[in-house]
């Protein structure tokens, strides 16, 4: 594996946010996204049987 | 094109086929920028040695807020103007995403600043301060909104602070330029010509291409989200002006 100077752990840490933060973003919209869509489905279904 | 895209169920359609290929597109680009950032390009010590590879994923951070902050400005002007229903849709869709990229950059650059100037966060510094602003302008938009009674008047109170707080866009820009900062000046942006050598500036451009087509997938994903949300209203107005 690559070796970095002394200031490593910040460096990772920063890169570690980096893919954190957008990785939460992404889980955080497809999350609204099914939840939202089931919704939707639920009520389109529930008129279907009305 | 964006009259064509304009039509809800238009833009469900392209969106469903633009998602995956911008999200695809977008991961292999970044990971390209942070495979060549971190171990591909050369240490610059004058830039204080590896900290300095910390530059692929603050200053990208750093331009997408102050893009996303143009974006939901621009979003809140259409609507504002036109009074087009999409337009809304994609201001919301956005914040969320500028906050977070918001926090990114401001929590990457105390973490850059600990080794490179010995301190975390300065108070009295404009760059440092103004992108704080913006973090509260996206958290102050999304609380806006939140706490109005209807949708209409959720986005005309948005809009307002959005387009107002777009002042804070060339502030945060040339806050190293007009005001005392810490922040060295510009080296990619500027009049003479970039500053920073090809090799550091290639992976750095293709990192922040990477990561706008991300966020582009994640605000068209929200906005999806957005859409669905807005018909099940619909559904269920509906139903109660039926009983």
């Amino acid at each position: 594996m690559f070796e970095f100077d002394k200031n490593a752990p910040y460096l990772l840490t920063i890169v570690g946010l980096g893919l954190v933060i957008p990785t939460f973003l992404a889980i955080y919209a497809i999350a609204r996204a099914k939840l939202a869509k089931a919704k939707l489905a639920r009520l389109k279904q529930g008129e279907d049987e009305a | 094109m964006w009259s064509i895209l304009a039509n809800p169920h238009r833009f469900m359609a392209f969106s469903k086929l633009a998602v995956p290929i911008t999200a695809l597109f977008g991961l292999i680009l970044f990971g390209y920028s942070l495979w060549q950032g971190l171990y591909v390009v050369p240490t610059d010590e004058v830039q204080g040695g590896d900290i300095f590879r910390a530059m692929f994923i603050h200053v990208p951070s750093a331009w997408l807020c102050m893009g996303l902050y143009v974006g939901l400005a621009s979003s809140s002007f259409v609507w504002f103007i036109w009074r087009h229903e999409l337009a809304d849709i994609a201001a919301r869709a956005i914040a969320p995403i500028g906050a977070g990229y918001t926090a990114l950059c401001l929590a990457t650059g105390a973490i850059w600043g600990k080794p490179t100037w010995g301190t975390w966060w300065l108070w009295d510094d404009a760059r440092m301060m103004s992108v704080l602003v913006l973090f509260f302008l996206f958290l102050g938009y999304m609380a806006l909104r939140s706490a109005m009674e209807t949708r209409q008047k959720a986005a005309r109170a948005g809009a307002i602070l959005a387009m107002v707080g777009v002042i804070n866009v060339p502030l945060i820009k040339f806050s190293v330029d007009m005001w005392s900062s810490i922040h060295q000046g510009p080296s990619v942006i500027r009049a003479d010509g970039p500053a920073m050598a090809w090799v550091y500036l290639q992976p750095l451009l293709i990192g922040f291409a990477g990561q706008t087509l991300f966020i582009s997938a994640l605000v068209l994903i929200l906005m999806r989200a957005e859409i669905y949300n807005q018909q099940a209203d619909a559904i269920m107005a509906r139903r109660l002006s039926e009983a």
